[in-house]
């Protein structure tokens, strides 16, 4: 990959989205995994908002960013004495958090959008295609990829309790870690993952392919199963396939776990997606051709050995 | 001329196999209407069992039809029990 995720966001996506209508928005209760904090109420007009250390919020991002990396957020907040470590064990400050998003939005829009996300990647000094980012999205309930708007990167940053580039940096390993061990978390990233991938912009439902494929190999960073080589390869080859349904994405999890490695235990009488039929059978296609060539090859030898 | 003929002939299997699939559309959503949650191996049946008077389709065709009403939202897989379908209102 290499690329910012932007990259993997074609413009021919939308031709193949078979529907008109305005996907509906989806709950997003099941994103809210940490209690909500209590409400901060939002800072007032910036020019009159003056931080702990005496700077200005109007003062240049640059020095913002400068200061930041000198001192440690914990010296800055002038509520109860934070440990020395990159997380603030106090309420994440808004007024720092405000003053973050100001530092990577665009210009136009009060969103961060593909420039500033990596530069956001760049400070945090992880790759816009890591994992880390995908988590990061996730926590902050991004609906959209490459674009992080106000309220989705405050209150995210709220709920993870980081309000820096440091405590973000110190958080997303953790986070990582959290979403291996537990099921449930999982399941949720996988599923967001899906969502995430779609242009909401145009209304797409069905994932396409090439997208799809980025993003499985994304997502399954960690607890790859087994069977997903062979799954994209078959998506490679497979020309019949017009994107991914939310149904199929969804239910990939569970077939790839029930399947294992072991592609026999699978029965098409139940109600799998049908691409799983599809794969299934093109798997066992392969396979028997293998069994057919080697048989070809052994009945060869016996005939070259028999001069 | 013959040539023309067969080409005649793919059309028009191929609207009528998109026909039929409308028809096991439809099969399924009247189905589902009325049992409003229902197993997948019974829903296959009662599907072929509809249409049994018409023509027979192919259990993967019925599949499809599935995949798609779920992608329409007409039906959705009852959460937990990925083996059984409710309907959508």
């Amino acid at each position: 990959m290499g690329n910012c995720l932007t990259c993997f966001k074609e413009p021919t996506q939308t031709a193949l989205d078979n529907s008109t209508q305005n996907c509906h928005k989806e709950e997003m209760t099941e994103a809210r995994l940490f209690p909500a904090p209590s409400h901060v109420p939002a800072s007032s007009a910036p020019s009159e908002t003056i931080i702990s250390n005496g700077n200005h919020l109007s003062a240049p991002p640059e020095l913002t960013t400068a200061i930041s990396r000198f001192y440690p957020p914990s010296r800055r907040t002038h509520s109860k004495s934070a440990p020395a470590m990159g997380i603030t064990e106090s309420k994440p400050s808004e007024t720092k958090l405000t003053a973050l998003f100001d530092q990577y939005k665009d210009e136009n829009e009060d969103s961060i959008l593909a420039e500033g996300i990596e530069q956001l990647c760049q400070d945090l000094q992880v790759s816009p295609d890591d994992f880390k980012i995908l988590v990061l999205a996730w926590k902050l309930n991004a609906e959209q990829m490459c674009r992080f708007t106000r309220s989705e990167f405050v209150n995210g940053l709220k709920v993870i309790r980081a309000d820096s580039i440091k405590s973000i940096q110190s958080r997303l390993p953790e986070l990582v870690s959290e979403v291996e061990k537990n099921d449930e978390q999982f399941k949720d990233l996988y599923r967001f993952t899906f969502r995430f991938g779609l242009d909401s912009a145009s209304g797409q439902r069905i994932l396409p392919r090439d997208m799809a494929m980025v993003l499985w190999r994304l997502v399954f960073t960690i607890r790859e199963p087994p069977i997903l080589n062979r799954w994209l390869n078959f998506l490679e080859t497979y020309q019949m396939i017009r994107g991914i349904p939310k149904d199929t994405w969804n239910m990939f999890l569970n077939f790839s776990e029930h399947v294992g490695n072991d592609l026999s235990c699978y029965d098409d009488n139940e109600a799998w997606p049908s691409l799983f039929d599809d794969f299934v059978e093109y798997e066992n296609d392969q396979a028997n051709q293998n069994i057919s060539k080697d048989k070809e090859k052994d009945c060869d030898d016996l005939l070259i050995a028999k001069d | 001329m013959k040539t023309e003929l067969k080409m005649e002939q793919e059309t028009t299997h191929k609207h009528i196999e998109e026909d039929r699939k409308l028809l096991i559309q439809a099969a399924i959503v009247r189905i589902m209407k009325m049992r409003k949650v229902l197993k997948h191996q019974q829903l296959v049946a009662e599907v072929l069992n509809q249409l049994s008077s018409r023509f027979k389709p192919r259990v993967h065709v019925i599949k499809k039809c599935i995949d798609i009403l779920i992608e329409k939202e007409y039906l959705e897989r009852t959460e937990g029990q990925k083996d059984t379908y409710s309907y959508l209102a």
